[in-house]
């Protein structure tokens, strides 16, 4: 008896790949769509299109206003990013390469910020380099004046802050690669009598350079797209950019859709350019990228003396990053009504704003919303990227597509994002629009490349023997995805899945167009109330808040030194 | 002496009945409703929370949810729901100021028992909205920082130079904000000096926070900023109350705005809506209004601090009615961007 | 009985003329034949291999276990890789790290086509090839838990304990030390012969393809250049490649000198004049140009009759034996001798060989 089946038999995978692909095209291109059509043609005031116009770009590029908030943009971005760089990576180079002191502090102070909103940080620091926080005001009582020292609405003060919002991310990651770096190089130029520094010159600043530019444009890539630094620290000074324009202009009444779109749409072009240099980058980083396999950890370097050094500035660090915002944060919260730092004030603390906290209705809801909303987004993302992103590591049917519509939100910055989602569920006849669902909409389209980029790293590290064996045994595609793919993916599932969660709490940019009373999440919440005036509640939440995602930060950090991938291929 | 306890007393009952007079129909209505959404711009802790207190108090089985936003934003907000034929807010009060909401028919014509006796300035004529308070605008200062002797007593006094960068004012674009400032000072002036005076206003720098008044105010408290320009006088009044290192600046005239309220069209929950306007614009809600040091706009309930309004504190004011607002506020933003930005 | 027909699959390769691949590789195997494919890297041999297990989809050809079809271009038949029945061991063993030894070795017959078997059936199924490969007892280990040569073993149980009609290797045993491959060649041949399954064995280390088959096709880019038994292979190479491939070959270049018919003597003569008799496997005329290939341990030193002389330049001791590089005008001759006796290096030698063990290769 000949096997009478037909040529072609139908393979699972194309049937798995068609759904996740419809899937992620419906989620993913209706935003890039609007936007694109929103920057060209004009509206009425209810929003139906009335015709093509080049209005806007014209505006944009017209406008002096326009091109001097890109360049704003791009020089916030760029000093944002070195200082980031500088920060994070000579920490992550102490405390993975070097006998340096103090080590805890380091990682403490990088799963603090994975739990905390960005947003908190900013007000925090605000206050810390502020008129009358505890900079100018020791100024103040050296010199006897009443000037300042620093102004903190500047532009050098929204590249410091935004510059200490990356380094925990930078430390995490460039961590990894100074961790996985091949001890021998480094040996061989030791035993051929460079110092420590020379060594670090000439041999592992080369090796570690791809994938530290990479880096470098993933970090620029973000500070382009940040919005709450630009928002709170540049507008009061008259500062703008791109991110502060596109908000600007959707907030006027009547809302300048158009405009905004156009804003948009240079953005994600600007973006996807760097994109596409990032990814070029990266995988000339993995080339670099050596695997002794054997589990071989390189020694760490003597110091010597230097040891203190080193140790003062990872204490230094855990100050900026964790000590000193929480501390403010705490001050804030005791008061009624935010004042510097000093004896006089102490009479008036009191827990009154932690009890409001505790017992107004609002909060608890706020703060289960948040936790449902990120939840089921982290859920869902993972679901499909599991299948998505076994599909295009294995290169089975569809593969390259499903990776390039997974990762394509990477080129929206999060206001932009929010922008084009607003506009797409607007238009939807279902009840989305100013509910909880349109915001956990925003942070799958917004998390989707970060899942995927977890599943891809983490079946590349499956050897595909691994699979083939099972179906050589009998498995078809379902089981083998089932009973050993899964299985064996589950710590970078688990890792992204975590990941998710706690980055979709953090930022404030995607979901303060779409949330609405009864649909709140946390930062928005903390935004409107900074907007509001009620400093103190907000960060007497902001404290509490923080305390609950680090123990789940922690979680992950766990989880990652585990067995979860990291994320960025190593 | 009886005489007057006599009267006193018919008054306090006549004030009691009036006090307990909500349409009993509307009432039942509202409270099988269960739920009603409110969007204001109205601060949290001092109103907000003390309004739905009382309100729940006196009907049990209705629930309040407040959300507060700037004008713009509630404006933005209603807009993009009556865009998607979702409207979830039952009522929303903006300041008079705000026109967008009117033209766009978001507001449904009722007009509310309770302020049957208000004067007609205060009401919209085919009833869209209502006045539910009054607003007085002025120049607020940090009594730390800035001596009384010294601090300004007319607009000329803020173009001293010692003031340079040290006043703040909300970056909203909105009739309580920089552009009903330049609107009172074209009215006062006349155009061509005002705009001389608001050119060497912009000299001093003052500093746009994209914050709402009562977050500047709070900058002022703080000592971030010496002033604050287009300040609440209720807002300032309040802080003040609470020991705050803040006075309020005599600098003639001031802005005069009213908070208008209104029912939603196609709202999720009309009745209890109507309630919650009925109820504000009542004697109760206007006395909390009184107590919580907003300036209630019915006449024939006093502010808790008579000075905070024109008769009892004896200053001029520059009214910016709807209309006004309507015709002058593009050119006004247009000013502002110009000069200040 | 496999029966492999024509089979083709050709990788397109962007960036040499040269594409990888298999090109028309025939075969047949009678049932427990031990079948070696043995080649350097990027032959085919790994391609055959899994186009026979259904891991590649070939361009031409067809496969056939007894008188089931898998694979036939010309008729579109292609039995998918999960139906095929057949067992693999893979290079890396793939030992499902989550699983148990026995999840591990149980998992074929959970997951195959049917009804699955009831518990007993397969606990019995397990025990019996945890026996056979040596492993009794080690079902509850976890799979993270082993060396390996324990490894391969439970990757060999796996492969067989569905009675599988054809089994497939996959250089099983490169990854393992030299000592344990030794002692693992053996002990895959006697299961083999225990089993008596037919067997189709990857591998480039031609002393293990020497040791292991019953029959060695030698490939070389995509082609089967010579198919025997390992002394035929040995003995008898087919051409240079062969022979330089199999065992070190002294590859001698010179002239036919006398006529020969094919499988019959004749004489070759070298540039320098020394000339020898040796095996014409193809035939020669006169004045052809030939290449000799004599195994290093088929020549003796020999102080008279020597056919070729020169001078030793290395010597090796090797335990039980000792090789020598004799230098022959600008060749180097490797020569194997016995232990016993010990030729200085720069001492002037004559070589000599019997007719019989100088193959012409070409």
């Amino acid at each position: 008896m000949s096997g009478a089946l037909t040529w072609v038999r139908q393979d699972m995978r194309r049937v798995i790949a068609a759904l996740v692909g419809i899937v992620l095209a419906v989620l993913m291109l209706p935003p890039l769509w609007i936007l694109l059509q929103d920057s060209v043609t004009t509206t009425n005031a209810i929003g139906d299109v009335t015709g093509f116009t080049a209005g806007h770009f014209a505006k944009l590029f017209t406008d002096k206003d326009a091109l001097r908030s890109i360049w704003n943009s791009l020089v916030f971005a760029g000093g944002s990013t070195v200082l980031s760089l500088v920060a994070g990576g000579v920490l992550a180079w102490l405390v993975e390469r070097t006998n340096a002191p103090f080590k805890i502090l380091a990682y403490l102070a990088t799963i603090v910020s994975l739990g905390t909103p960005y947003i908190l940080h900013v007000i925090a620091w605000l206050f810390l380099l502020g008129k009358v926080g505890p900079l100018n005001d020791i100024y103040r009582s050296v010199t006897g004046g009443t000037d300042s020292l620093f102004n903190v609405n500047s532009m050098a003060g929204m590249i410091l802050i935004e510059g200490f919002l990356w380094s925990p991310l930078v430390f995490l990651l460039l961590g990894s690669t100074f961790r996985a770096a091949n001890a021998d190089m480094e040996e061989a130029a030791r035993m051929s009598g460079a110092t420590v520094l020379q060594t670090l010159r000439r041999v592992s600043l080369p090796l570690a350079m791809p994938a530290i530019l990479a880096l470098a444009l993933f970090v620029f890539i973000r500070a382009i797209g940040g919005f709450e630094v630009p928002a709170l620290v540049g507008m009061p000074g008259r500062i703008y950019v791109l991110t502060t324009d596109v908000y600007e202009a959707t907030i006027v009444v009547p809302p300048d859709l158009g405009y905004a779109a156009a804003f948009s749409v240079v953005m994600v072009l600007i973006v996807a350019v760097l994109l596409y240099f990032y990814s070029r980058l990266s995988k000339n980083a993995e080339k670099y990228h050596s695997v002794t396999g054997k589990g071989f950890r390189p020694r760490p370097f003597d110091l010597g003396k230097g040891r203190w050094i080193a140790g003062a500035m990872i204490v230094a660090n855990f100050c900026v990053v964790l000590l000193l915002p929480m501390i403010t944060l705490l001050w804030m919260a005791l008061l009624p009504f935010l004042r510097s730092f000093s004896l006089a004030a102490l009479p008036m603390l009191s827990l009154k704003n932690f009890r409001t906290v505790f017992t107004a209705p609002g909060y608890v809801e706020l703060a289960t919303n948040s936790l449902l909303v990120a939840a089921a987004a982290a859920t869902f993302i993972m679901a499909i990227t599991a299948l998505a992103g076994w599909i295009a590591a294995r290169r089975g049917p569809g593969g390259w597509l499903l990776d390039q519509l997974a990762t394509l939100s990477l080129v929206f910055p999060g206001i932009c994002l929010g922008v084009a989602v607003m506009e797409v569920y607007l238009r939807v006849p279902l009840p989305i629009y100013g509910s909880l669902w349109i915001i956990a909409i925003a942070y799958v389209i917004r998390f989707m490349p970060y899942g995927m980029r977890y599943v891809y790293s983490g079946v590349l590290q499956l050897h595909h023997e691994l699979e083939e064996a099972a179906g050589v045994a009998g498995a078809s595609s379902l089981t083998t995805l089932r009973r050993i793919v899964a299985p064996l993916l589950s710590p970078a599932i688990v890792a992204g899945w975590l990941f998710i969660f706690l980055v979709a709490n953090k930022e404030l940019a995607i979901a303060v167009l779409l949330a609405s009373p009864g649909s709140q999440v946390i930062a928005v919440s903390i935004f409107d109330q900074w907007v509001n005036g009620q400093g103190g509640e907000l960060a007497a939440f902001g404290l509490i808040w923080t305390v609950l995602m680090t123990a789940i930060a922690c979680l992950f950090f766990v989880q990652g030194r585990r067995g979860g991938t990291d994320v960025f291929g190593n | 002496m009886r005489r007057w306890t006599m009267v006193g007393v018919l008054l306090l009952a006549a004030a009691q009945a009036r006090a307990a007079s909500f349409d009993p129909a509307l009432v039942a209505a509202a409270t099988k409703e269960g739920t009603v959404v409110w969007y204001s711009g109205l601060v949290v802790a001092q109103l907000l929370r003390p309004m739905t207190d009382a309100f729940e108090a006196r009907f049990p089985g209705i629930k309040l949810q407040y959300a507060r936003a700037s004008n713009t934003d509630t404006t933005v907000k209603l807009l993009n729901e009556a865009r998607a034929h979702r409207m979830q807010a039952d009522v929303a009060d903006v300041t008079s100021g705000n026109f967008a909401l009117t033209d766009a028919g978001i507001f449904a014509p009722y007009r509310p028992a309770a302020a049957r006796h208000y004067p007609d300035a205060l009401k919209h004529k085919d009833g869209l909205w209502t006045a539910s308070n009054l607003y007085f605008l002025g120049v607020a200062y940090n009594t730390n920082l800035v001596k009384p002797e010294e601090a300004p007593k007319t607009l000329a006094d803020l173009l001293d130079p010692r003031w340079k960068g040290h006043m703040a004012w909300t970056a909203e674009l909105a009739a309580q904000g920089p552009p009903g400032f330049v609107f009172n000072v074209l009215t006062t002036m006349g155009e061509e000096k005002g705009r001389a005076y608001l050119l060497r206003l912009a000299v001093q720098q003052p500093v746009s926070v994209a914050v709402s008044p009562r977050a500047v105010l709070d900058q002022v408290i703080a000592g971030e900023h010496w002033m604050g320009l287009m300040m609440y006088n209720h807002n300032a009044a309040a802080s003040i109350g609470a020991g705050a290192p803040l006075a309020n600046a005599r600098v003639e005239p001031l802005v005069a705005l009213f908070n208008i309220i209104g029912v939603i069209e196609g709202s999720p929950h009309p009745n209890a809506g109507k309630l919650l306007v009925e109820y504000i614009l009542s004697d109760e809600g206007q006395q909390v209004m009184q107590r919580q040091d907003y300036l209630p706009a019915d006449p024939n309930i006093p502010a808790r601090i008579p000075e905070l309004k024109p008769d009892g504190g004896h200053f001029a004011v520059t009214a910016l009615t709807p209309e006004i607002a309507k015709e002058g506020l593009a050119k006004w933003i247009s000013v502002y961007r110009e000069v200040f930005r | 009985m496999l029966t492999v027909h024509d089979l083709t699959k050709i990788y397109a390769n962007r960036f040499d003329t040269q594409a990888g691949g298999v090109r028309e590789a025939s075969f047949d195997l009678p049932d427990g034949t031990f079948f070696t494919l043995l080649g350097p890297s990027g032959c085919g041999k790994t391609t055959t291999l899994r186009c026979v297990a259904g891991l590649e989809r070939p361009d031409q050809g067809v496969i056939a276990v007894g008188d089931r079809v898998l694979f036939d271009a010309s008729q579109r038949i292609a039995v998918p890789l999960n139906e095929r029945g057949i067992g693999m061991v893979f290079q890396s063993y793939a030992i499902w790290p989550h699983m148990t030894v026995f999840e591990n070795i149980a998992f074929p017959l959970r997951v195959a086509k049917g009804r699955t078997p009831p518990r007993e059936a397969i606990e019995r199924d397990v025990e019996q090839a945890l026996s056979t490969v040596g492993l009794s007892g080690y079902g509850d280990r976890p799979a993270t838990r082993l060396s390996g040569g324990q490894q391969q073993r439970v990757a060999l149980a796996r492969a067989i304990v569905h009675r599988p009609k054809l089994l497939l290797l996959d250089e099983p045993l490169s990854n393992l030390d030299a000592a344990l491959r030794e002692e693992m060649r053996i002990e895959l041949r006697r299961l083999q012969q225990q089993i008596g399954v037919t067997t189709i064995y990857v591998t480039h280390d031609q002393s293990e393809a020497l040791a292991m088959s019953d029959r060695i096709a030698v490939m070389e880019k995509g082609r089967i250049v010579q198919m025997g038994d390992p002394r035929e292979i040995y003995f008898r190479p087919a051409n240079v490649f062969v022979a330089s491939f199999i065992g070190a070959a002294n590859l001698l270049t010179g002239v036919c000198a006398e006529a020969a018919a094919p499988g019959s003597e004749g004489a070759v003569r070298l540039p320098d004049g020394a000339t020898f008799r040796c095996l014409f496997p193809a035939g020669g005329t006169a004045g052809q140009a030939a290449t000799v290939s004599v195994r290093p341990e088929s020549i003796a030193l020999v102080s008279e009759g020597a056919l070729l002389r020169g001078e030793v330049t290395a010597t090796s001791f090797l335990g039980g034996s000792v090789r020598y590089d004799v230098q022959v005008g600008d060749t180097v001759v490797r020569v194997v001798g016995g232990a016993e006796r010990m030729v200085a290096s720069g001492t002037p030698v004559g070589m000599s060989f019997e007719a019989s063990s100088a193959v012409v290769v070409g």
